[in-house]
């Protein structure tokens, strides 16, 4: 009975029009949301943003300083300030070896391998920096196997490339893991010779790489360089997420050279940033508009419900009870368009994801809880306006200020 | 409860001349028992002073004060826990659903309070005539019949007073003198006070004093 009392002046017509236009509304801006989540999942490659990822640097060869030696390392100014990069998380310089390797295989470890051999280099990195478990990749001085790690790709190279031309079996990393080699070191204060054994392999770092502990020791033992008096001429930068376009402009500026697809991608994410950011206001414009509708329409309906609020009232109900129920009422219909709108964007993400897969493109079907949360959270700022209009305009009309 | 009114004056009688007698302007006091006749032609401020006292109006000047607080420091929360359970009142205007059936418009306000039954209610329409009219749509019903309605309402609830501002205007002297004998008997039965306005003299209550405006 109450309600018809409180619901007696409702205008279909202006529902409707108001709960479609916040159905719109909320469609457009959670599927420009959910479009903007898959493409930064595109983009980066991975669904997790947050990742740390890393890039490798180095200063441009040119013919400049190929003939007349000039500066090729990192001075220590120039990391400082790359270190104030905003995106840059770490940073850590290559080491790389100052002596001269050679490292040989003889046949008869291993069955139906060739003896190989050739001239080297050793490059180290911070163990945090890489992408292997410390544990299997640990030198100290008085022993004589070094563990180094090779990029993973060698191992491709390897096994596609240069067994099929040369009628070689192919091999796994455990295979690879078990051969033992000769590392000869030659340096202007003395020989020396290792073992060494592949311990691991690395997608980060694209060199050879030995222990840290390894290479300090050698540089100073065979060349006398002690740790940290040669400019790195490579550095790995750890960033917090996926490469800036603000990096990328650095490096270029500076004559900064990086392999890292990501950084390549990073104009074009932004470009794309830039856009879906541009959609997304649209839809929060659009929403914002549905959410005026709504909060004229509650205006509406609690001023053309003046009479029956009043009249409650002066009989003793309590304006806040009253008010709750116009809110419940507003809950249900909110919660409704809520429901509504993530079924739809899962519907419509749904084809869109069909479409993208028989372009041979892969999406996520889901919808991302960042979208979820969003739809939450535009649902309580509906509530919470509309709750304010309710409250603020039963308040008055109880009060016996306005229109007596 | 008592009603004290000191220096009240509603402000848009602020230019009317008052008469000697008015208790405008002056102390007042109203409550805690008895009957109270505010006798006055109209446009003098009955109905703002049943407004007043009922916390519907709040433009005036001086102080009302209700059991010792002044009214003006209540929350309309407070106001509307006092019309649930301590003072009543049959507007002039009477304030009925007219969407709504007799019956329903009682029990909106029975509902809240719980302090009559059904066939209570039932054969309070039936003394006061009304009684094969409960399900009609209360904007059908004559004004006399929707007088009727309104005052059943103002009963179905506890009270310690009760405003009733020209409750029988519409109503012709039998049905007049039963509804007085039924408000009568509640106010007893609550111990109550009543206040009542009107254009001149009513002989259905034994007043205890007129307040002259």
């Amino acid at each position: 009975m109450l309600n018809r009392l409180l619901f007696a002046h409702q205008k279909p017509a202006l529902l409707i029009t108001a709960v479609a236009g916040a159905l719109v509304g909320m469609i457009l801006l959670l599927g420009t949301l959910q479009l903007y989540f898959d493409f930064s999942d595109v983009i980066n490659g991975n669904s997790d943003v947050t990742r740390p990822q890393y890039l490798v640097i180095n200063k441009e060869v040119s013919m400049l300083n190929t003939f007349f030696g000039g500066q090729k390392g990192f001075s220590a100014d120039e990391l400082a300030s790359l270190k104030k990069i905003s995106g840059v998380k770490d940073i850590a310089p290559l080491t790389s070896s100052k002596f001269k390797v050679s490292i040989s295989m003889g046949s008869g470890g291993m069955q139906g391998m060739p003896g190989v051999g050739g001239d080297l280099f050793f490059e180290a990195v911070p163990d945090n920096f890489l992408d292997v478990s410390p544990d299997a990749y640990q030198w100290k001085e008085g022993d004589s196997l070094v563990p180094l790690v090779i990029p993973r790709d060698y191992i491709k190279l390897y096994n596609f490339g240069f067994a099929p031309a040369q009628g070689l079996p192919q091999l796994t990393e455990g295979m690879v893991g078990l051969a033992r080699f000769t590392i000869t070191i030659r340096g202007s204060k003395g020989d020396a010779v290792f073992h060494g054994k592949l311990a691991a392999f690395s997608e980060r770092i694209n060199s050879i790489l030995a222990p840290q502990s390894f290479l300090d020791y050698a540089n100073e033992k065979f060349e006398g360089v002690a740790p940290g008096s040669v400019a790195p001429s490579r550095v790995v930068i750890q960033c917090d997420g996926p490469a800036t376009a603000e990096l990328a402009d650095y490096f270029t500026k500076n004559g900064y050279e990086t392999s890292a697809e990501s950084l390549r991608n990073s104009k074009l994410n932004s470009w794309l940033r830039l856009v879906m950011g541009f959609l997304v206001g649209i839809g929060a414009v659009i929403i914002a508009l549905s959410a005026l509708s709504f909060l004229l329409y509650s205006l509406l309906l609690i001023s053309k419900s003046s009479y029956e609020i009043r009249t409650l009232t002066s009989l003793g109900y309590d304006h806040v009870k009253l008010g709750r129920r116009y809110l419940e009422y507003f809950a249900v219909v909110f919660s409704a368009i809520l429901v509504v709108s993530l079924v739809s964007v899962r519907f419509i993400k749904l084809l869109v994801s069909h479409l993208a897969s028989s372009k041979g493109f892969e999406l996520p079907s889901g919808i991302s809880a960042g979208v979820f949360v969003s739809g939450v959270l535009f649902t309580l700022v509906f509530l919470g306006l509309n709750g304010w209009a309710v409250f603020s305009g039963i308040r008055n009309i109880a009060s016996g200020r306005k229109s007596q | 409860m008592k009603f004290e009114l000191n220096n009240v004056l509603p402000r848009p009688l602020s230019d009317t001349p008052l008469s000697d007698e008015s208790c405008w302007k002056k102390r007042a006091v109203i409550g805690p028992e008895g009957n109270y006749l505010v006798e006055a032609p109209s446009g003098t401020g009955k109905t703002t002073l049943v407004s007043i006292m009922y916390g519907m109006r709040h433009d005036y000047d001086g102080d009302v004060l209700l059991d010792g607080k002044n009214v003006r420091k209540f929350s309309i929360s407070d106001w509307e826990a006092l019309r649930r359970d301590l003072i009543s009142a049959v507007f002039q205007d009477l304030r009925l659903f007219p969407q709504l059936s007799a019956e329903e418009n009682i029990a909106v306000k029975n509902q809240l309070t719980g302090a009559l039954k059904e066939d209570e209610i039932r054969s309070m329409a039936e003394t006061l005539g009304i009684g094969n009219k409960l399900g009609q749509r209360c904007g059908t019903l004559s004004l006399g019949q929707q007088q009727r309605v309104a005052i059943i309402r103002a009963l179905a609830q506890p009270f310690r007073m009760i405003l009733l501002d020209e409750p029988f205007s519409h109503l012709d002297e039998e049905n007049s003198r039963k509804a007085a004998e039924m408000i009568s008997s509640f106010c007893e039965r609550n111990k109550a006070a009543l206040v009542l306005t009107s254009l001149g003299p009513n002989r259905f209550f034994e007043f205890t004093e007129k307040i002259s405006i």
